[in-house]
């Protein structure tokens, strides 16, 4: 039970980076193939990112919907630690993916 | 499926009495498509108006309800942030929770309202955002000062947003009416009010007229390089 509990939140994961990934990709307007760690290893924020702010903002938004239309969930993105450059959940892809995975699973409790 | 209208859409909140309710009915009346909010419920039905009951200080209630009018509508041109409390006393007098209400819905319906609004402009890149102030701000009026405060929020909160909403092509602006009869007045003493009007360069009192004038000016597409501004009515 425990492996099928532990493959069903892996599934989810990767479900949750193609839906971030579908949107940086159009906003960054990058053209080729990454793997999936790759993907996850892209920073969103602070040193090392392609975005501004503005960027940061409307792909933020974006991914809410994106999120909302492919798991029929409402979530909300907006966090206290957004701007911080430590903790922010919009660092790199991957602690956005568990930021939402977690806001999911708060859901489904 | 969505009925998307080619026409204006836009929301005024605090619509069921006063300024906000000749603001809905201006806006029909040019044609536009009209969303309002109060908590109570309206008493006449209007074509192209439809209302919602709700505390715009209540989170949840104000973003179902921009859910609702991204469904109907598909998109927000206008918000005219006009729903608004106010409280007459001296602060040794003020009860604490008096000043929370005020704040809440003056200050935070203000901003849920701006938030989520943003939203859905921002996928059109368009949007105009016309906050309410007072005159009362400028002058630093004496016996209003939870009301004088939270509006004093509302002017530097609209001067942020004009900066971090500009990419987007929404502005935000304000207009600071003079006194006028409505609720929020009606418990003002009459010779209060005169002393107000004495300090205006005009010396006569705000009409809805006069607001609306304003708030169209800051609303119409060609005043997208018009953003952070507010305008004093009646010249404090």
């Amino acid at each position: 039970m425990a492996s099928d509990t532990s493959a069903g939140e892996n599934a989810r994961k990767a479900k949750i980076v193609e839906a971030i990934w579908s949107v940086y990709a159009e906003l960054v307007n990058f053209e080729g193939e990454l793997a999936a760690t790759e993907k996850e290893e892209i920073r969103l924020f602070g040193t090392g990112s392609k975005l501004d702010s503005f960027e940061l903002v409307n792909l933020i938004l974006d991914i809410e919907q994106e999120i909302s239309s492919r798991f029929g969930v409402s979530i909300s993105l907006m966090d206290e630690r957004a701007m911080s450059q430590r903790t922010s959940p919009y660092r790199t892809i991957q602690t956005l993916v568990n930021f939402i995975d977690t806001l999911i699973g708060e859901g489904d409790e | 499926m969505s009925d998307a209208p080619e026409r204006e859409v836009v929301l005024i909140t605090g619509s069921r009495v006063g300024i906000g309710q000749y603001l809905a009915r201006h806006y029909v009346e040019r044609g536009a498509q009209v969303i309002g909010c109060s908590r109570q419920p309206v008493e006449q039905e209007l074509d192209g108006y439809t209302h919602f009951c709700l505390d715009v200080a209540d989170e949840s209630a104000v973003q179902d309800m921009f859910t609702a009018v991204n469904e109907k509508f598909g998109r927000l041109d206008i918000l005219i942030n006009n729903a608004g409390v106010g409280s007459m006393n001296h602060i040794l007098l003020t009860p604490l929770a008096t000043v929370r209400k005020v704040m809440e819905v003056n200050y935070l319906g203000t901003f849920l309202c701006s938030r989520e609004a943003a939203k859905l402009m921002r996928r059109r890149k368009y949007g105009r955002i016309v906050n309410m102030s007072s005159i009362g701000v400028s002058i630093h009026l004496e016996g209003e000062a939870s009301y004088v405060a939270s509006k004093s929020a509302v002017e530097e909160l609209t001067r942020v947003m004009a900066r971090e909403l500009a990419p987007f092509n929404i502005t935000c602006n304000l207009v600071g009416p003079s006194p006028l009869e409505t609720d929020l007045t009606r418990g003002v003493p009459a010779e209060k009010m005169e002393a107000m009007v004495q300090r205006l360069a005009i010396k006569r009192m705000s009409t809805f007229a006069d607001i609306a004038n304003v708030v169209e000016f800051f609303a119409k597409p060609e005043s997208d390089y018009v953003t952070g501004q507010i305008i004093y009515l009646g010249g404090p």
